[in-house]
């Protein structure tokens, strides 16, 4: 699945990247002014590139294969071109100079494809990005979770560049929604991409012969592909959920299951028609797979943050801090921040949120799970503890402003954070407790960190999480399952339920070493 | 008309916990763990289960949203 990325050049031209050198010039010259290939050549700039490596290479593995697609569009696979453009953050003066080059001096790569597209009697040539990779900006809150290394070739060597992969829709063989998949679906498949030419065949097989790849996915469509790559996943479409709950999109909005699927380091995706002067009453999907995090964010002081989940009953969830997602749009480039509150309610048809294998609910029912169990539990809170008792305060009926944080993880990440957590006095866990509990957990767990604002945004510490039991579903759609829950974590104490008396659960306090708030779990 | 209202919450209600007694559960393993481990420092505590019927209400609406995307017509390109 990576040979396109691997095979050797048949021609190689460097270019420095320095004044007086222009991207802007370089596009329109050689790539027709492509706003895509400007967005490359934009983020290198950006990271302050010193050089660009072009290479002309023939096209093999899923490149060949899309062409093989191509061909049934009147599409010349022979006459096209095909470069490889590779950006540095150092001079590389010749060729051979590119064998002392290493992965950190690689900002990204960009394969970039122009197609002969027959029009009319003549033909067009139609530059596109057919996929580009570049490494996250640095800053601690620039959130990019799950990025993975993708091998690429350059002159005799194979470097690794570490990111998420944005490709661009060419209306034959693929369009928006193919590239959105691609993005997201490289990093989760062992076979570490995915062809357009067997999404076609899934689509088509769901579809039926009318199926026409450059006229877009549907929406089941996008979940046959996903089955058929078993990626476990919830989605909306909010037009057919509103028939029969007119408040859906404010109840369950759509940032709450991006940021959950990009928290939980999956992503997700979201369909939006489209808006503006151009809009054509088409309909658009973007993948999404990091976040911005910003502590002086003012929203999360005001009443707006508060998320009822229904009848009184709500939180403060962890994505009010987020001022933009992280994603790509195919249109127009890749690695872009996209305010959090920019695409409005109302433009939004569909969401997808990816879970981690083996996953049986998702983030918003796991705050939802959290919330039910931290609110029963707060009034038998130890008040004699400090932050217990400044949690029972944020957690009284008429107060409500705890913060929720929910992260799908696996058992050993969580127990690996339990012993490196350090309360405010430099306290940690008993390591035997630790050490007692590695046996006992589910395989995945969502664990739903606790925190009250100010210590959220300010000291990125928390009081202390709701562990669930992710693999579980729910037994029934009429109840809370309790068998989801497998404790709490309280500053100096944890709440485990020990059995059933009738009806009412019995629960257990057991001291814990951490007395406290701790720093919130890292990926 | 009452009673019979009465009974009806009842139901629900009942209906809304379910019974713990799938032995695999998680959290009462972890119990007895830690009860090994910490002796008398365990203590029990009596807590009543609040907001029981709102949450459970909303992830029946989650569920119903998820479902209900089975009947989508909507394409993207």
């Amino acid at each position: 699945m990576e040979t396109h990325r691997l095979v050797s050049h048949c021609g190689c031209n460097i270019q420095p990247f320095d004044a007086p050198f222009s991207s802007f010039e370089y596009v329109e010259r050689h790539f027709a002014g492509c706003l895509t290939i400007h967005r490359c050549f934009s983020l290198a700039r950006s990271f302050s590139a010193k050089s660009v490596v072009i290479e002309n290479i023939l096209p093999v593995g899923l490149i060949a294969e899309e062409n093989g697609e191509l061909e049934s569009f009147g599409v010349d696979p022979d006459v096209g071109l095909l470069k490889r453009l590779s950006f540095w953050n150092s001079p590389v003066p010749t060729e051979q100079a590119i064998d002392d080059l290493q992965d950190s001096n690689l900002i990204g790569y960009s394969i970039l494809k122009c197609d002969r597209i027959p029009s009319g009697a003549t033909t067009e040539d139609q530059w596109h990005v057919f996929e580009a990779v570049f490494r996250k900006y640095e800053h601690p809150h620039n959130c990019v979770l799950g990025a993975v290394g993708y091998r690429v070739r350059v002159g005799r060597k194979i470097f690794v560049i570490k990111g998420i992969l944005y490709a661009q829709q060419n209306g034959l063989n693929k369009a928006c929604a193919h590239v959105a998949l691609r993005s997201l679906l490289s990093r989760l498949v062992s076979e570490r991409d995915v062809s357009y030419a067997m999404m076609n065949r899934i689509a088509r097989g769901s579809a039926g012969a009318t199926f026409e790849p450059g006229q877009g996915l549907r929406a089941l469509q996008i979940r046959a592909i996903l089955d058929h790559y078993g990626i476990n996943y919830r989605d909306v479409d909010y037009s057919e959920a509103e028939k029969a709950d007119p408040s859906v999109r404010k109840t369950q909005p759509y940032q709450k299951y991006l940021y959950a699927g990009i928290e939980s380091g999956c992503g997700g995706l979201l369909g939006f028609s489209m808006d503006g002067p151009k809009a054509t009453g088409g309909r658009h999907i973007i993948p999404f797979y990091g976040h911005t995090f910003n502590k002086d964010t003012w929203v999360p002081d005001a009443q707006v943050v508060y998320f009822d989940i229904g009848g009184g009953v709500g939180y403060i969830p962890s994505e009010s801090w987020t001022s933009s997602f992280l994603g790509h749009d195919d249109n127009v480039g890749p690695n872009f921040c996209i305010p959090r509150l920019y695409v409005k309610p109302k433009r939004v048809e569909y969401v997808v949120e990816i879970l981690k294998p083996a996953v049986a609910y998702n983030g918003v029912v796991a705050e939802a799970c959290a919330l039910f169990f931290l609110y029963s539990i707060s009034e038998k809170m130890d008040l004699r503890n400090p932050w217990q008792n400044r949690l029972a305060a944020y957690s009284r009926p008429d107060v409500q402003r705890v913060v929720l944080r929910a992260l799908c993880v696996t058992p050993e990440q969580y127990l690996n954070h339990l012993k490196e957590i350090r309360d405010w006095d430099s306290q940690k866990e008993n390591g035997k407790l630790v050490a007692a509990l590695k046996t006992l957990l589910p395989k995945m767990l969502w664990v739903v960190e606790v925190s009250i604002p100010q210590l959220f945004p300010a000291n990125e510490r928390k009081l202390g999480e709701i562990v669930l039991d992710a693999t579980r579903q729910s037994k029934s759609s009429e109840s809370v399952d309790f068998s989801l829950f497998v404790f709490v974590r309280l500053p100096g104490q944890y709440v485990v339920m020990s059995g059933m008396s009738g009806r009412t659960p019995t629960f257990i306090t057991a001291p814990s070493g951490l007395k406290s708030h701790v720093e919130l779990m890292k990926h | 008309m009452g009673t019979k209202c009465a009974n009806i919450i009842k139901w629900k209600i009942s209906k809304e916990i379910v019974r713990m007694s799938d032995t695999a559960y998680t959290s009462p393993k972890i119990a007895e763990a830690l009860r090994k481990r910490f002796g008398d420092k365990v203590k029990p505590i009596k807590v009543e289960m609040k907001y029981t019927q709102e949450v459970a209400s909303f992830i029946r609406r989650v569920d119903a949203a998820h479902k209900a995307t089975a009947k989508s017509v909507l394409v993207f390109k």
